[in-house]
């Protein structure tokens, strides 16, 4: 296997449907071993991106590059080592689970050995000799997860991967993508839910509009958003003195007003100063709590313009 | 380039394909409804010439079942193929399918190759189970012309097969598909024919004075269909007048040709289209 190069490495990736653009000019880099979060809104141009990757969709222009080789000339190398979920994953009605996975074992050239303790890890050993057609969405969805660890794939793609499943089957899929990074592989994810992929991301990208916003670690993009932890304070009663004392602390970065709550954004070093200063002008504090940024407020930021201030 | 060529990768998607038909039951209704047409017409058939019921030689036997085959196998192919790219598109398995360890021409081919293996065996199997009944009954003399004409059903069987999978990659939706797969059925079966005889009479063509003949081009224009094709390289087979009828250069090598080209020709096609196709 080389190596060296970026897992995944796109550039100036561009696709465009008629007048659409979907993917603009994005430039992605995905580093070995690592877990990659792909995040936007619906309508970003996530799994159009992830179709290129793929190689189901053909770029406008621009490359993608995996292990250093460019899929357009080595797509079938690159198939040989993914594990693959895509978005509404679909099978064949007629086959059973156990069958279904047979199939696809039989395909990547693996023993049919795994199938039961796959089938046992997704939750559907009970249902192996049942039809997929009489599979639920979310049922689907996890034989879908299912298929795409056969053979533990050196990289593997997964387009919403907690899509339609339930926190406890949403926690085995990280579970197993934290297991798939232990043993070496990269794994690359999309996702437009942020609760999903904050505690196991170990970078992330964020796209909208088909055009890469930002791409960098939580913290980094935390820090370069200047996002500041905030504290919260109940007075007895709340004025426009009040704000003006904590505004005229150094670094104060924002303070607003929610009935006779205040709330400060300020560095953690600062809020014994901000609550000695307020009580110095006879503000009595009866409460108080604290609240860091989390990355559904960078992920706001960076998407709220696009989205009218709405995001799903 | 080095012809790396996955067959293991093609022999799992065959084997699918074809395994999937015995699970929905299509190869057994589709070799049921073959027997029992090629009995009913062998024993029946014969009731508006001869007068008479009982089972015919094959020469007898072909002719009367050339009629029906040549609506139903075709028919049969479409239903088979038009849904062979367009469905897995739309349920979602072409996503997997397509990202797998295997080209998108191994895996055209193979859902071709598997397909064809099912017209085969209900080809073979109901018309040969039908063709043991008649030599058992009614001797088995000609018994290889009617091997050969079971071949050249399976070639009009394949021809079609491979317009449905054409039909299948370019269309966008499955519906689409199976839309196109009715109308083509309807041109090559029924309108092609008319609109040539149309054609030929609206030129001052004469068709009702005994002794006229259809012209050269007829043929020729015939030789295009691949329904045709398949009915004049019968015609040709049984002997008979058909080679003094037919202008000479419709024969053995220009019908069978047809057929091949017509089963080569939309096939390449549909793997250069999917081949080049965002899925």
């Amino acid at each position: 296997m080389a190596s060296g190069y970026p897992a995944i490495k796109t550039e100036g990736l561009t696709k465009k449907f008629k007048e659409l653009v979907a993917v603009n000019d994005l430039g992605l880099e995905v580093k070995k071993g690592e877990v990659f979060g792909f995040l936007g809104p619906n309508g970003a141009g996530k799994t159009t991106t992830i179709r290129m990757i793929t190689g189901l969709m053909y770029p406008s222009s621009g490359s993608v590059l995996v292990n250093g080789e460019d899929i357009a000339h080595h797509g079938l190398q690159m198939r040989k080592s993914l594990g693959f979920l895509p978005e509404r994953v679909g099978f064949y009605p007629n086959l059973t689970a156990e069958q279904t996975m047979e199939f696809y074992c039989d395909l990547k050239g693996q023993s049919r050995d795994q199938v039961r303790p796959l089938l046992h890890r997704v939750g559907l050993l009970n249902f192996a000799k049942k039809k997929v057609n009489t599979f639920s969405r979310g049922m689907v969805q996890l034989l879908g997860f299912g298929q795409a660890l056969i053979g533990e794939p050196d990289l593997m793609i997964l387009d919403e991967p907690a899509g339609g499943l339930d926190p406890y089957w949403i926690r085995m899929v990280k579970n197993a993508i934290l297991e798939a990074k232990n043993r070496g592989a990269t794994v690359f994810f999309s996702s437009h839910i942020l609760g999903e992929v904050e505690e196991i991301c170990d970078r992330v990208a964020i796209v909208n509009q088909g055009i890469l916003a930002a791409e960098d670690t939580i913290d980094n993009l935390r820090k370069h958003m200047e996002m500041k932890p905030r504290l919260w304070l109940q007075m007895t009663s709340v004025d426009e003195n009040a704000v003006n004392v904590a505004s005229s602390i150094d670094s104060v970065t924002n303070v607003q007003v929610t009935g006779n709550w205040i709330m400060i954004e300020c560095d953690h070093e600062l809020r014994m100063d901000v609550m000695n200063a307020l009580k110095e002008k006879g503000y009595q504090i009866l409460d108080f709590r604290t609240e860091e940024p989390s990355l559904e407020e960078v992920f706001l930021r960076f998407t709220r313009r696009a989205e009218g201030g709405q995001t799903r | 380039m080095t012809l790396d060529i996955n067959w293991k990768g093609m022999l799992t998607v065959v084997k699918k394909e074809f395994i999937d038909s015995v699970r929905n039951k299509w190869i057994i209704a589709v070799t049921i409804i073959f027997v029992s047409l090629a009995l009913l017409v062998s024993y029946f058939g014969s009731a508006m010439q001869l007068g008479e019921t009982g089972f015919q030689g094959f020469l007898v036997t072909i002719v009367l079942i050339m009629a029906i085959s040549v609506l139903l196998v075709t028919m049969i192919a479409l239903m088979l193929g038009y849904g062979a790219i367009a469905t897995e598109r739309e349920r979602g398995s072409l996503d997997l399918l397509l990202t797998m360890p295997i080209t998108r021409t191994e895996a055209v081919v193979s859902k071709f190759i598997g397909l064809a293996t099912v017209l085969f065996v209900s080809i073979f199997v109901g018309f040969g189970l039908a063709g043991i009944v008649i030599a058992a009954v009614a001797g088995a003399a000609d018994f290889p012309k009617y091997l050969l004409f079971l071949g050249a059903t399976f070639m009009v069987g394949l021809a079609f097969l491979s317009v449905a999978f054409l039909l299948s990659t370019v269309t966008k939706r499955r519906s689409t598909a199976m839309g196109g797969a009715v109308l083509l059925w309807f041109f090559f079966i029924l309108i092609y024919d008319i609109v040539l005889i149309g054609v030929f009479v609206a030129t001052g063509g004469d068709l009702f004075t005994p002794g006229s003949s259809l012209p050269d081009w007829y043929y020729a224009a015939e030789l295009f269909s691949p329904s045709s094709a398949y009915g004049m390289a019968t015609s040709l087979m049984l002997g008979g007048n058909a080679s003094e009828i037919l202008p000479g250069f419709v024969n053995g090598f220009s019908t069978v040709g047809s057929l091949l080209a017509w089963i080569l020709i939309p096939l390449v096609i549909a793997i250069w289209v999917l081949n080049r196709r965002d899925i």
